[in-house]
């Protein structure tokens, strides 16, 4: 019950800090479970970053599958419960602020809007690095060039192209099997 | 909410309709697209919100914390029914979510030994780097056009890799200093 209770805090911690959506928190989250509570593994974190991108609705929820590993069901419902109770709760106190309509042409909804953006991309460009570091030390030999070979295809389709993110996860993976298999 | 109806919107919805509508949206949304397939839903299917309340939401939802579209879909219900209506919304949205990605975790935990599901898992994670730094280069493409919002997102980067930054110091350091910036600066908007 206190595992299950840290995980809820652990990922609550982070609701109120997503500026920009559920990934930026990415890097923190991959600190948080792997070096800060050792729940687990880089790689096992990367594995469950990358199924998170299978699973159907909303992305952020792969965080529910850090806390399965941890604590089965219960953990899982913490971590993806925990991400969003703190967000949820401040929409339904603003949502509820009588000069909600106000905000529309406010000064400041413009300034947060495009001012939390760079922070917002450095740090999902630091989870990208992280990932890419990680995976880099599982594999062997002429192995990284595939990986890094279909990581970049991904992120050229990803630029250019509207595939479906989930596709390309599992192209990739596709892929990995026929090439190393 | 008794503004004059518009177009196609139609009475709000029961709170086990709500509830069922969600899920089939939590359940059948692949690899993101999901602001888009909430308006069609919510605005064209179902008229429960009109466009202009939907577009408003939705410029509440993206500079709140948390999110996006958890956040567009707590200000839809919670303007359709209330704190239940919010509620109901969220477990239909992301209980088919939270449950795949419970098996997909026990799949990955009970086959890591089986060398096809290594190889497997392997190119998943190697898609997942590419599909999240295409992601920060394409907000990177529309945000980070002079130099000075450039620099902050590179600083940002350096600063968690190298100088492991967290990310309440990241927000702190890098984010609410543009943003004051941007409010109080004489020659206005960009």
């Amino acid at each position: 019950m206190h595992q299950v209770l840290t995980i809820f805090m652990t990922f609550a911690g982070l609701s109120l800090l997503a500026f920009g959506g559920g990934n930026v928190v990415l890097p923190q989250v991959e600190t948080d479970v792997v070096s800060r509570h050792h729940w687990i593994s880089s790689i096992e974190f990367v594995h469950l970053y990358a199924l998170g991108q299978l699973a159907p609705g909303p992305s952020a929820m792969y965080m529910s599958g850090n806390g399965f590993i941890v604590a089965g069901v219960p953990g899982a419902l913490a971590a993806g419960v925990g991400f969003i109770f703190p967000s949820t709760v401040l929409m339904i106190v603003i949502n509820s602020l009588e000069h909600v309509d106000r905000w529309r042409t406010s000064p400041w909804r413009h300034a947060m809007s495009v001012g939390m953006a760079p922070a917002a991309i450095g740090l999902v460009a630091a989870g990208a690095f992280r990932l890419a570091q990680i995976e880099s030390t599982v594999v062997q030999g002429w192995q990284i060039l595939v990986v890094a070979g279909i990581a970049l295809v991904v992120l050229g389709l990803t630029m250019w192209t509207k595939v479906n993110p989930a596709l390309m996860v599992l192209g990739g993976g596709i892929i990995a099997v026929f090439t190393f298999g | 909410m008794d503004s004059e109806s518009q177009g196609t919107r139609q009475a709000p919805p029961t709170h086990l309709r709500l509830l069922a509508t969600t899920f089939v949206i939590g359940a059948t949304s692949f690899g993101g697209g999901l602001l888009a397939y909430v308006r069609q839903v919510f605005v064209i299917t179902k008229g429960w919100v009109d466009e202009e309340e939907f577009i408003e939401s939705m410029e509440i939802a993206e500079v709140m914390p948390g999110p996006n579209i958890i956040n567009l879909v707590v200000l839809l219900s919670d303007d359709l029914l209330g704190v239940t209506g919010v509620i109901l919304a969220l477990l239909g949205m992301v209980t088919p979510a939270i449950v795949a990605n419970c098996l997909l975790a026990a799949f990955a935990i009970h086959f890591t030994h089986v060398p096809v599901v290594v190889a497997l898992l392997a190119g998943f994670g190697a898609s997942a780097v590419g599909l999240t730094a295409g992601n920060a280069l394409t907000m990177g493409r529309i945000h980070l056009r002079s130099l000075l919002p450039a620099a902050i997102a590179v600083l940002t980067t350096a600063s968690i890799l190298l100088g492991h930054l967290n990310l309440l110091a990241a927000v702190l350091l890098f984010g609410v200093p543009y943003v004051i910036y941007l409010r109080y600066r004489p020659s206005g908007g960009e």
